[in-house]
C-alpha cells in the first residue's frame, strides 16, 4: 500500500539514492583492494632490501626500494594525498635512487665485480615490469573511476592539495623555509667537504 | 579494514623492516636504505592519521620529513664515499674510531 503512494518524482530519487550508495561501495571496495595492494609491495620489496635471497648485488637493493617507495606513493594516492605522492615519486624514486646509483658508481671497482648469474637479473627485471604494469593499470582504474579525495563518498575525502599549499606559505611558512635552508646548508657543508677532500689528495 | 589501517599497518611494518635492516646489516649503504625505509613508514603513519583526522597539517609534517629525508641521504652518501676511498670498503664494523 505504501509503495502505491509514492510518486514518480520520489521513486526516480529513491533510484539515485541507490545508485549513489553502490558508487561509493564500488569505491571503498576499489580504495581498499588498491591499498592492500600498495601496502605488499611496499613491504615485499623493503623486505628484499633487507634480506635478498636472490641477489647480493646492491643495484638490485637499490631497485627494491625504489620498487617499494612506489608502494608508499601509491598508497599516498589512495589516501588522497596526491601532492605527497608526487614528492615521494620524485624525491624518493627518482632524485635519491639516482644519487645512490652515482654513488656506487663511484664507490664500486669495476674490475673487482663478480660475474652475475644471466637468469636472476632478468627474474628481477621480469618481477619489477610486472608490478609496473599492474601498478599502472590499478592507477588507470583509480582515474577512469572517479576515485579522487574530493569525489563525494570517497574515504578519504577532507584533505586537499590546496589547503595543504595554503598551510605551507601561511601559518607554517617558517617552518617550511626553516626546512629549506637546512637543506640547503646540508648541500652546501656536503660540497665544501668534498671540496676539502679534493684539495687534501 | 580502510585503507587507512592498511596504511598504518604497512607504515609499521617498514619501520620495523627498516630498524632491523640498521640493526643486523653491516653494508653503510644497506644500512642507509633501511633508514630511508624506517622514514617512509614513519611518514606513512603520519598521512593516515592526516586522512582518518582530515587535519592537512599533518600531511605537512611528512612534507617537512621529505626535506630532512633528503638532508640526510646528501650527507650519507658523501660520508659513504669518503669512508670508501679512505678504507676501500664501507664496512660499519671496520669504522670503530668513536668506540669508547
Amino acid at each position: 500500500m505504501a509503495e502505491a503512494r509514492v510518486g514518480p518524482r520520489a521513486q526516480a530519487g529513491q533510484h539515485e539514492i541507490v545508485e549513489k550508495w553502490a558508487r561509493t561501495e564500488s569505491k571503498t571496495e576499489m580504495e581498499t583492494v588498491a591499498g592492500w595492494f600498495f601496502g605488499l609491495l611496499a613491504v615485499a620489496s623493503g623486505c628484499l632490501v633487507v634480506w635478498n635471497p636472490f641477489s647480493t648485488e646492491l643495484v638490485v637493493r637499490v631497485l627494491m626500494f625504489a620498487m617499494s617507495m612506489a608502494g608508499v606513493a601509491g598508497l599516498f594516492l589512495v589516501m588522497g594525498a596526491e601532492y605527497l605522492a608526487l614528492a615521494q615519486v620524485l624525491v624518493y624514486g627518482a632524485a635519491v635512487v639516482a644519487l645512490i646509483v652515482f654513488a656506487m658508481m663511484f664507490g664500486n671497482d669495476a674490475a673487482k665485480r663478480r660475474p652475475v648469474p644471466r637468469s636472476m637479473p632478468r627474474l628481477v627485471a621480469a618481477v619489477i615490469g610486472v608490478a609496473l604494469v599492474v601498478t599502472g593499470l590499478i592507477s588507470a582504474l583509480v582515474g577512469a573511476r572517479g576515485l579522487r579525495p574530493d569525489a563525494p563518498g570517497s574515504a578519504t575525502a577532507g584533505v586537499n592539495t590546496a589547503e595543504l599549499g595554503r598551510l605551507m606559505l601561511g601559518t607554517w611558512f617558517v617552518p617550511t623555509m626553516i626546512v629549506g635552508v637546512m637543506l640547503l646548508i646540508g648541500l652546501v657543508g656536503v660540497a665544501l667537504y668534498c671540496l676539502e677532500r679534493d684539495t687534501e689528495s | 579494514m580502510s585503507v587507512f589501517d592498511t596504511a598504518l599497518l604497512t607504515g609499521i611494518a617498514m619501520f620495523c623492516i627498516g630498524l632491523a635492516g640498521v640493526a643486523i646489516r653491516r653494508s653503510l649503504l644497506v644500512i642507509l636504505l633501511a633508514l630511508e625505509l624506517m622514514l617512509a613508514g614513519a611518514n606513512l603513519v603520519l598521512v593516515a592519521w592526516a586522512g582518518a583526522t582530515g587535519r592537512p597539517e599533518v600531511q605537512l609534517f611528512a612534507m617537512l620529513v621529505f626535506g630532512m629525508a633528503a638532508v640526510e641521504i646528501a650527507v650519507g652518501l658523501a660520508l659513504l664515499i669518503a669512508i670508501f676511498r679512505m678504507r676501500g670498503g664501507a664496512d660499519a664494523t671496520n669504522i670503530t674510531e668513536l668506540k669508547l
